[in-house]
């Protein structure tokens, strides 16, 4: 069972696809939870999900706006997509009949 | 501060790799974070890969078997060697004074060589931590030690004078044995392996040294007997060896994990 951040990661780099890399899934992270992502929780977390067969990472191209240098791109493989969905699900099943807006 | 923060950064990140060093970098360039925030990020990381290194067994074995045990152990036997060469009065004749320190010299750099070979070798990542404090340890401890001495020694004297001159003037002859750790810090760290032949030539010459230092500290611990008019009694040899041997492990390790892989490459071969 995956964790609440790495579900996290996984779902910002899927929505993401193929511009999924280190800066652009921190900021989705951040905007979809409102709270401050640390580079040391996200890069410490991607090599776990790598390491765990979840995700794929390789090093990009360059961009002046990143005063040249590399990206970390990120992919999910069908494993997290798998691992993604089982949690999904088990917070979906767990949640019904629940309605948190009301209380 | 802004600039500070920055060349802390830079400082910091290059404990990370390069590959992830260039990423981070990059993502911070990319989201315009301020100096503060780039240095909160890279500490962060570089604590949380750190960190990460001590969940293995190997940094834990490099602090304790090589900065707790054979440091120590190296420091008090360069500690003999310091009191000696600083004195050079063991009250032997000239040439015994020589081959103990001769011997004592190659014995300690060798000794630390092989310490520091291991210690980069096991800590990886960890060594500049493990590395300074084993470098702490045989080095310095000698002099804090001499620093406690002269002290009590030169109550009369103004407590700088004893401070440069134990400081400054008897680092110098360990000063090698500090430079050969470091030396085989970065031959391990660059994770090779030594080749059978040259663990047989170090062991057999760690082998011969230990030998002939528990032989010649025998001259030297003998002269206080002398002194004492066989009142006081030297320590046996099996005690001078103990500490000289336990030092050695390093060299013992080598040669055991050499000899493991030939053996294994030798049985592959015959297959």
């Amino acid at each position: 069972m995956l964790g609440e951040f790495e579900y996290l990661l996984l779902t910002a780099a899927a929505r993401l696809g193929d511009d999924a890399y280190g800066a652009a899934i921190r900021e989705e992270i951040e905007e979809a939870t409102g709270r401050r992502c640390s580079i040391g929780a996200l890069y410490t977390t991607l090599d776990r999900l790598e390491k765990k067969g979840l995700l794929k990472t390789w090093m990009g191209e360059a961009t002046p706006q990143r005063g040249g240098r590399a990206k970390r791109m990120v992919s999910v493989t069908t494993k997290g997509v798998q691992a993604s969905t089982a949690f999904y699900n088990a917070v979906t099943r767990v949640s019904r009949g629940v309605s948190w807006e009301a209380s | 501060m802004t600039h500070f923060c920055w060349w802390f950064v830079d400082i910091l990140s290059r404990m990370l790799k390069p590959d992830e060093r260039n990423a981070v970098r990059g993502d911070l360039a990319e989201s315009g974070a301020t100096g503060g925030q780039a240095l909160r990020d890279v500490m962060g990381l570089v604590v949380r890969r750190q960190a990460a290194l001590w969940k293995d067994w190997q940094p834990w074995l490099a602090l304790a078997g090589l900065v707790g045990v054979a440091g120590v152990l190296l420091s008090e036997i360069a500690l003999q060697f310091d009191l000696a060469i600083v004195h050079f009065g063991t009250e032997l004749s000239v040439g015994r004074d020589t081959v103990y320190l001769v011997c004592l010299f190659l014995a300690l750099f060798s000794w630390s060589w092989a310490g520091g070979f291991l210690l980069g070798f096991f800590s990886g990542g960890a060594t500049w931590l493990t590395g300074t404090l084993f470098c702490l340890v045989i080095h310095s401890w000698p002099q804090m030690v001499l620093l406690r001495l002269g002290r009590r020694a030169s109550l009369g004297t103004e407590l700088w004078e004893v401070v440069l001159n134990l400081l400054f003037m008897m680092s110098i002859p360990t000063l090698p044995f500090l430079l050969a750790a470091i030396w085989g810090m970065n031959r391990g760290l660059q994770n090779c392996t030594i080749p059978f032949r040259q663990a047989i030539l170090l062991a057999a010459a760690v082998a011969i040294l230990t030998f002939l230092v528990t032989w010649t500290t025998g001259w030297d611990k003998s002269v206080p007997h002398v002194w004492n008019d066989g009142a006081w009694h030297p320590m046996p040899w099996p005690g001078r060896l103990l500490p000289l041997a336990t030092v050695s492990w390093p060299v013992a390790y080598m040669l055991a994990t050499s000899s493991w892989r030939r053996w294994h490459e030798s049985k592959g071969e015959e297959r």
